[in-house]
């Protein structure tokens, strides 16, 4: 059986590795933006 | 079975069906006047960059199904179910390498079309355009599917109206915009995913004492957590060939490589993968939280929206309408857009009118997207619940392809016979294996035939390709009626 | 509230109606026995009689037929609910309607869940499968992807 602990540190992961997913898309289209190499 | 009640009301569902539906439409006139040949139309100039790159790859890897099934697949199956789907960022990993090898072998390619045909001849193309057309009509007919279902039992909104808006709003902007109308909605479209998983996940987490859950799914629902749950432990794998079988098979990945920036698409992938792979993650977990929340699942395909809106509210449940609605039209544009491009390029203009000049072939591009637009609507229309079936058929068809790529992009020994044969054993392999044993080996089956047999042709009846047969010459800008490629010779 | 549910209660028996008597017996749609090979199933039941809205229902699981380790695995308004991580053999289920005052029906007939996994054997050997083509098939990339650049 799946421990409680794995179960929770990989819940807690994927929610803040989504988050950081988000914020690393922003971070690379500004950076992106600036260097006119968006498209 | 039907909900009784829907989570949102017919008239909120109708107010950001239209809010969204206008900005993208809108985002699509204002970026499609960056297209200014077919080039542009259908590559997005071939200069895309890192951080739009990522995004649409990440985008239209998320679809409806991702949103709505993995809810449902840690549901069905506990922890594995969630591990399992997440598996399949693993195919745009892989893909990030082969990227890389695309561009440098075909740096003026246009669609995976012309990979098979250069490097295995037209035996093999057919089957292999055959193939792919079939997967992006069934994957175009479940989200037309998938989206009138889901905004009716979200909001109430009747079936064919939710389905038909959707497939316009993605035709027109397609249509407008081309590529770079797809790319440029699917990076706002992928940031209201993540910001939308990370608030409904993060909510539901702080409801729920983990400790307890656990306690809770251990007592009621045992095989959830068991390691050895036999049907997760099979569709763990045949999960990921059908995604390797999608990514490296299909158009919609192989436009991406050709339209990104050199140097940018090995990258962008593997990025893309990074992003993608929580979210299954994330789902899944929101899915797992109704038992132990407590909140009774009528229909296991809604378990998702339902969790979602029991513990947010309306606000939940107008979270979950956008999230799905942008994960809907991430994919159906990429689809639209990509397929078009395919039959454009390889049917119309390499089997049927190789003299065509640009002016034909973007008139030839229109017709295309609004009749795929207008096919993929008629088959939605009557609501046949067995269609969303035909796109897990497609599952072993698509798998069979997975070594024929790998092998034509790295071994110079396996020839067309190979391909060929790897095509069709893994297919009919796949095929029987789905009805005999059942849906969750068939793609696995499929690409172990495929693999056995390709790796036996080509060592009973090696060949020896020459990599420059695979840069085609491109016809300039401007070209006059003339061919626009020779048979058999890389250069005009 | 209280007081106007207290007058509608009596009015509906003034009119002498059957809406006065314990509420019907629920039943389950489809057969009495279901069998799965994946541990999940969605049952579904109904009453017979007129369409009635303040119907809440309670749904019950046991390991065995006399439902002796019973265990209530849902009650309020929903007509059906889909069930889970059952454990291999089989499982029991029965339902009955509740009305407004707590009035409980009749238990319904009940349904039986067969669960029956796949072999750990076709499991193990189609796992192992698997394992060998997700093996050769990130080996033919890696060192493809290898090779390649060394050549480039």
């Amino acid at each position: 059986m799946f421990p409680s602990w794995f179960f929770n540190a990989l819940i807690v992961a994927a929610l803040i590795l989504t988050a950081v997913s988000a914020a690393g898309l922003v971070t690379l289209l500004v950076r992106d933006w600036r260097n006119g190499r968006l498209w | 079975m039907d909900i009784r009640s829907a989570v949102l009301d017919e008239t909120t569902g109708f107010l950001l069906l239209g809010f969204f539906g206008v900005l993208w439409v809108a985002l699509g006139v204002f970026w499609g006047r960056k297209a200014r040949d077919l080039e542009g139309f259908m590559l997005a100039g071939r200069n895309v960059g890192l951080a739009l790159g990522a995004a649409t790859a990440m985008a239209t890897w998320v679809t409806s199904n991702t949103i709505m099934i993995t809810p449902k697949f840690a549901l069905q199956m506990g922890v594995w179910g969630m591990l399992a789907y997440s598996t399949a960022s693993l195919g745009l990993l892989l893909f990030a390498p082969m990227a890389w090898r695309i561009r440098r072998l075909m740096p003026r390619g246009y669609t995976s079309g012309d990979f098979i045909r250069l490097r295995y001849g037209p035996v093999a193309w057919r089957l292999f355009l055959g193939i792919s057309v079939v997967y992006s009509m069934a994957w175009l007919v479940s989200m037309g599917m998938a989206g009138g279902i889901v905004l009716q039992a979200l909001s109430g909104i009747p079936y064919v109206y939710g389905m038909s808006v959707i497939l316009l709003v993605c035709v027109l902007y397609t249509l407008f915009g081309g590529l770079y109308a797809v790319i440029g909605t699917d990076f706002i479209q992928s940031l209201i995913i993540l910001v939308g998983v990370v608030v409904v996940g993060g909510v539901v987490l702080s409801r729920v004492d983990l400790h307890a859950f656990h306690a809770r799914l251990a007592a009621d629902h045992p095989a959830l957590l068991q390691v050895l749950m036999p049907v997760a432990l099979l569709s763990l794998f045949n999960n990921m060939f059908f995604g390797f079988g999608e990514i490296f098979h299909n158009n919609v990945w192989w436009s991406r490589a050709f339209a990104m920036r050199d140097g940018v698409s090995h990258r962008a992938f593997a990025a893309s993968s990074l992003f993608w792979l929580p979210i299954p993650i994330a789902t899944g977990f929101i899915g797992l939280c109704a038992g132990p929340l407590g909140i009774n699942i009528p229909d296991a395909d809604m378990v998702g929206p339902l969790v979602a809106s029991k513990v947010l509210g309306s606000m939940g449940a107008v979270l979950v309408f956008v999230v799905v609605f942008c994960s809907l039209a991430s994919s159906i544009d990429s689809l639209l857009a990509a397929t078009s491009d395919l039959l454009v390029e390889d049917v119309y203009r390499k089997m049927l009118r190789p003299w065509a000049t640009e002016a034909t072939l973007r008139r030839a591009s229109t017709f295309v997207i609004v009749g795929l637009g207008l096919a993929t609507w008629l088959i939605c229309l009557p609501r046949l619940g067995d269609l969303i079936q035909v796109l897990f058929l497609s599952g072993p068809l698509v798998a069979s392809a997975i070594w024929p790529v790998i092998a034509g992009l790295y071994w110079r020994r396996t020839g067309h016979a190979a391909a060929v044969a790897a095509l069709v054993s893994g297919s009919a392999a796949g095929l029987w294996c789905y009805f005999a044993i059942g849906w969750y080996a068939a793609s696995l089956v499929s690409a172990a035939v495929s693999m056995a047999v390709l790796a036996a042709v080509t060592a009973l009846w090696p060949a020896r390709f020459d990599w420059s047969r695979l840069d085609e010459a491109e016809p300039s800008a401007h070209e006059e009626a003339r061919p626009c490629f020779q048979a058999g010779s890389s250069t005009p | 509230m209280r007081g106007a549910r207290a007058l509608a209660v009596l009015a509906l028996a003034a009119a002498g109606g059957p809406a006065a008597a314990v509420p019907p017996r629920a039943s389950f749609d489809g057969a009495d026995t279901i069998t799965t090979t994946e541990g999940h199933a969605t049952l579904s039941w109904s009453v017979d009689g007129p369409a009635r809205q303040d119907l809440r229902f309670a749904l019950e699981q046991a390991p065995t037929a006399r439902f002796a380790r019973a265990e209530e695995r849902y009650r309020g308004p929903d007509r059906g609910s889909f069930v889970s991580g059952l454990p291999e053999g089989d499982t029991w289920f029965r339902v009955r309607a509740i009305d407004a005052e707590g009035r409980a029906g009749a238990w319904s007939a009940p349904v039986r869940i067969e669960v029956a996994y796949p072999s750990m054997t076709l499991v193990a050997r189609l796992f192992a499968l698997g394992a060998v083509v997700l093996g050769c098939t990130v080996l033919a990339v890696a060192l493809g992807h290898r090779r390649a650049r060394r050549d480039a």
